[in-house]
């Protein structure tokens, strides 16, 4: 199998499972006994109801009522009437086998509902398309696939995996990912490492050597898949999985500490997070915080816009889990698009209708996040607020006015809320961070987005492997522009904190501790690793390291500098 | 038999999440119950068909009930639409 990137690092071990659209393959068109075919489709109906009830009654259990809810109408579509009479008119009037007549029924809904112009009724093509595909597979007499009902210890092979894909996986049972295209910062590596399990993405040829229930060993330390590995191999990966286990079990002593340099110079360590699910990671991790919610996966997941109530219900299970919380307001443009929220094409999505560039037109959408971030808010001590891709005064003066005018009609309303909620902004454009001083006077904290301000600084694409070579976060020139905007809000005494990969890479947290930065936010799984680090020396020398490297001219340079205070001091 | 026309006065005229309930709220009760929108009359208790007709806001649509309690059955369908938050006018 050929090299991809190390998206989560990790060794895991257990058996392939495949995910790939099923290709639907119809032998034979027509059959002489009515009455097998008839039985064959109640059956199949039966079967897939009973599957749909179960994965239901398990996204209701795991992730609540608004992701169950999709499950209710693919229940509806295998039981409905116009493609029950459909079919059976087929199967009993022109001999139709059963496959056959389901699958030209439920085809021709498929090709109405891809030519409605409405993106949402669009979205339900794909919902017949899953449950075409599952009884498709029961009325062949074989058993369809499902993410939602793994055996233990599965290795999940993938071309891709959409966030629909994993908001259905049963995680517990997932031990690694596979997938065969993807970088650093897709979505499939940002959950596989806010979960902790072992990932290479943009592995080419991930699906070709690969059969379903193969045993693999997955060794995303060294960016590699075994297949059906001999016992020599086994017994090694055994025992890195042993030394790794013991690893962890060392760090533990550090969860519920306080990060500290060895002089005590405190530097909270906060936890990313994607979705309500891994909260349990994030506590588990020591995390001192949240310092970066991304709230996008609320509206992904849906098919819906989601309410002011069910905002209020997920932002709370967060809130009152944990405190401080950075929440970042909807971020979609770019390449996360959302089927209900109506965007023209763009030429250069990253650089067009993106996160507070859409609330001007969906002032709507951006009112009712801030009406459930203020109330749920309300008997939080520490939540806090945060617009992305800032990029001028004028914008925050916008988003002011508008917070102010939810304030006002929830006061009108006479509902509860929390009115001391700092409002911040993600620095994450350069012109946002050149302005850092001006800007750190109109708000009450900074966070840096690292993974986009590299993309801007650079101009470099990054989802365009081709030029991933911009794609450098060791460049001192970006670290200085870091500086810039620590020193703006340091001027106003304003906090400023790292949210993007930077700040969970062990060698640049080492550097954003030293310049200064009053919160690194990361994956948790980095957390316990850099709080030991970080413990066992002074900030006198992490600033001093710091500073050394804002100085150098390349990359390499920076590389070779802390590779070296890591041999001196760790 | 009975019959209401009814306007859809919803912004988002007889949209999916809603019309799924509506539906799945049909399916519950006893004998026909049909929708005619354009002169296309389907199935109510048919979530697909529901959808495919997509009406639009200031869609005029004729509900009909046939069979079983038909009073009783045309209270629930315009509960429903009432529960899902549809906001229709009856002509």
């Amino acid at each position: 199998m050929n090299k991809g990137t190390i998206a989560s690092s990790g060794l895991a071990m257990g058996r392939a499972f495949i995910l790939e659209s099923p290709t639907i393959d119809i032998k034979q068109e027509t059959c002489d006994d009515a009455q097998t075919e008839l039985k064959k489709y109640q059956e199949a109906v039966e079967k897939s109801t009973n599957d749909l009830t179960k994965l239901r009654d398990k996204a209701q259990k795991d992730m609540g009522s608004e992701h169950a809810e999709i499950f209710d109408a693919h229940i509806q579509m295998v039981q409905d009437p116009e493609i029950k009479g459909q079919v059976e008119a087929m199967i009993e009037g022109e001999n139709h086998c059963a496959d056959a007549a389901f699958k030209k029924v439920s085809d021709q809904f498929i090709e109405i509902f891809s030519a409605m112009e409405d993106e949402y009724f669009k979205a339900r093509a794909a919902d017949i398309k899953d449950i075409q595909s599952r009884m498709i597979a029961y009325l062949q007499g074989e058993t369809p696939k499902d993410m939602g009902l793994l055996e233990e210890d599965t290795i999940v092979f993938a071309h891709d995996l959409t966030p629909s894909d994993t908001a259905s996986l049963d995680l517990d049972k997932v031990k690694g990912f596979v997938t065969e295209v993807g970088g650093y910062t897709s979505h499939t590596a940002i959950m596989a490492r806010a979960l902790n399990i072992p990932a290479l993405v943009g592995v080419s040829n991930a699906l070709q050597d690969v059969t379903d229930g193969d045993d693999i060993l997955l060794d995303a330390d060294n960016n590699a898949v075994k297949i059906n590995p001999d016992d020599d191999a086994r017994k090694e990966a055994n025992a890195r999985i042993k030394a790794q286990h013991e690893r962890l079990e060392r760090l533990k002593q550090y969860k519920n500490q306080a990060t500290k340099t060895s002089d005590n110079q405190a530097v909270p360590l906060f936890a990313n997070m994607g979705s309500v699910k891994e909260l349990k990671g994030i506590t588990d991790n020591g995390a001192e915080g949240v310092g970066l919610f991304r709230t996008e996966f609320l509206f992904m997941e849906s098919d819906a816009m989601p309410t002011e109530d069910e905002q209020i219900k997920a932002y709370k299970q967060v809130f009152d889990t944990i405190n401080p919380v950075i929440v970042r307001t909807l971020d979609v443009g770019g390449d996360k698009n959302i089927p209900y929220i109506e965007q023209a094409k763009e030429d250069n999505p990253f650089l067009g209708k993106r996160a507070v560039r859409l609330y001007f037109d969906e002032i709507d959408i951006f009112k009712t996040q801030i009406r459930a971030l203020l109330r749920a808010a309300k008997d939080s001590s520490d939540v806090r607020i945060m617009i992305p891709m800032i990029a001028r005064a004028d914008e925050i003066d916008w988003v002011y006015e508008q917070i102010d005018a939810v304030k006002k009609t929830l006061d009108a309303e006479e509902l509860a809320y929390q009115n001391n909620i700092k409002v911040g902004i993600m620095i994450e454009i350069p012109s946002a961070a050149l302005n850092a001083k001006a800007l750190a006077k109109k708000v009450d904290f900074f966070s840096i987005g690292s993974n986009d301000l590299i993309q801007y600084t650079y101009a470099t694409d990054r989802m365009n492997e081709s030029v991933g070579y911009l794609y450098e976060p060791y460049d001192p020139t970006l670290l200085r522009l870091m500086k810039t905007a620590l020193d703006g809000a340091h001027d106003a005494s304003i906090h400023i904190g790292v949210c993007g990969e930077m700040a969970g890479n062990f060698d640049l947290a080492l550097v954003l501790a030293g310049m200064g930065m009053d919160e690194l936010s990361m994956s948790p799984s980095s957390i316990l690793p850099i709080r030991e680090a970080l413990s066992q020396v002074p900030f006198k020398k992490l600033k001093e390291l710091s500073d050394h490297v804002c100085g150098l001219d390349d990359a390499e340079a920076v590389k070779k500098t802390i590779q070296k205070f890591k041999d001196d001091e760790l | 038999m009975k019959e209401k026309h009814l306007k859809i006065t919803d912004e988002a005229g007889l949209h999916a999440r809603p019309a799924s309930k509506i539906s799945k709220s049909a399916s519950e009760q006893q004998g026909d119950i049909k929708l005619t929108y354009e002169g296309k009359t389907i199935d109510l208790k048919s979530i697909l068909a529901v959808m495919s007709l997509a009406v639009p806001q200031g869609g005029e649509v004729t509900l009909s009930v046939d069979g079983g309690d038909e009073e009783a059955t045309m209270q629930k369908l315009m509960d429903a639409f009432k529960e899902q938050g549809i906001d229709v006018e009856e002509q």
